[in-house]
């Protein structure tokens, strides 16, 4: 088993920052990440697509990483764990989400398939055309982006100060 | 549906990585949706999962759930 201590002295994901990647980075994060071959003791990147990563680390996300493939491997993790900055609701918003929703099965993240009708494709409308935010034309992503989003409102609704009541004498 | 970590591999992993995997998982708590701190501990399970040859993807939850699903898929017989 790795050292955890040594391991994580790699990181440089700044701790207790809330998300800053927007979803279309998050993806692309997350599609660098699964792209690379397990990491190696290496001099330097040593790889294509480590070399890609290390430069969407920085570019992307600003952070600056040591040039190995395990603390590549390691950031991209931690800030793929930091997860996205969700785009805000309104109320309305909210609500047809949660009808579009109702009564769908949870398909497996990967399941890029979407038919031309069904829930599943009314979901993907009403994300891409009517809140116009992006997201990957399948049932997985459609399904996932959808769920996020109700939860981030209902998260905010959560974190939102509560007005205090005035006492009448 | 979910597909089987193994693939179309009709073998899995043996006993002593089983025991191996099975000793870590009890130690971690499962993911929450996103982590402000990191601790560690998803990532090194998703290296276990990589160094025992499987392709979990990058997301903590869905490699929890691989794990959990190798586990209950048990060892291979040592014949």
């Amino acid at each position: 088993m790795m050292d955890k201590e040594a391991l994580l002295k790699l990181n440089r994901v700044p701790d207790g920052v809330p998300a800053w990647l927007d979803y279309k980075a998050f993806r692309k994060l997350q599609q660098l990440l699964e792209a690379l071959a397990p990491p190696e003791e290496t001099d330097g990147l040593g790889d294509e697509d480590y070399i890609r990563l290390h430069a969407f680390l920085a570019d992307v996300a600003g952070i600056e990483v040591p040039e190995t493939q395990e603390a590549v491997h390691l950031n991209a993790f931690v800030l793929l764990r930091r997860g996205y900055k969700a785009e805000e609701t309104t109320e309305p918003e909210y609500g047809r989400l949660l009808e579009l929703l109702e009564g769908t099965e949870e398909p497996d993240p990967d399941d890029l398939e979407l038919h031309d009708f069904g829930a599943h494709r009314a979901l993907y409308k009403y994300l891409s055309e009517g809140l116009g935010v992006y997201v990957e034309p399948g049932r997985g992503p459609v399904w996932r982006r959808a769920r996020q989003l109700v939860e981030a409102h209902e998260q905010a609704k959560k974190d939102e100060p509560v007005p205090e009541t005035s006492h009448a004498d | 549906m979910t597909t089987s970590p193994y693939g179309s591999s009709e073998s899995k992993i043996t006993r002593k990585e089983w025991e191996e995997l099975d000793r870590f998982f009890q130690t971690i708590e499962p993911p929450a949706q996103n982590e402000l701190f990191a601790s560690g501990d998803h990532y090194l399970l998703y290296r276990k999962l990589l160094d025992l040859g499987f392709r979990p993807p990058g997301d903590a939850m869905e490699i929890y759930r691989m794990a959990e699903e190798i586990l209950a898929l048990g060892y291979e017989d040592d014949g």
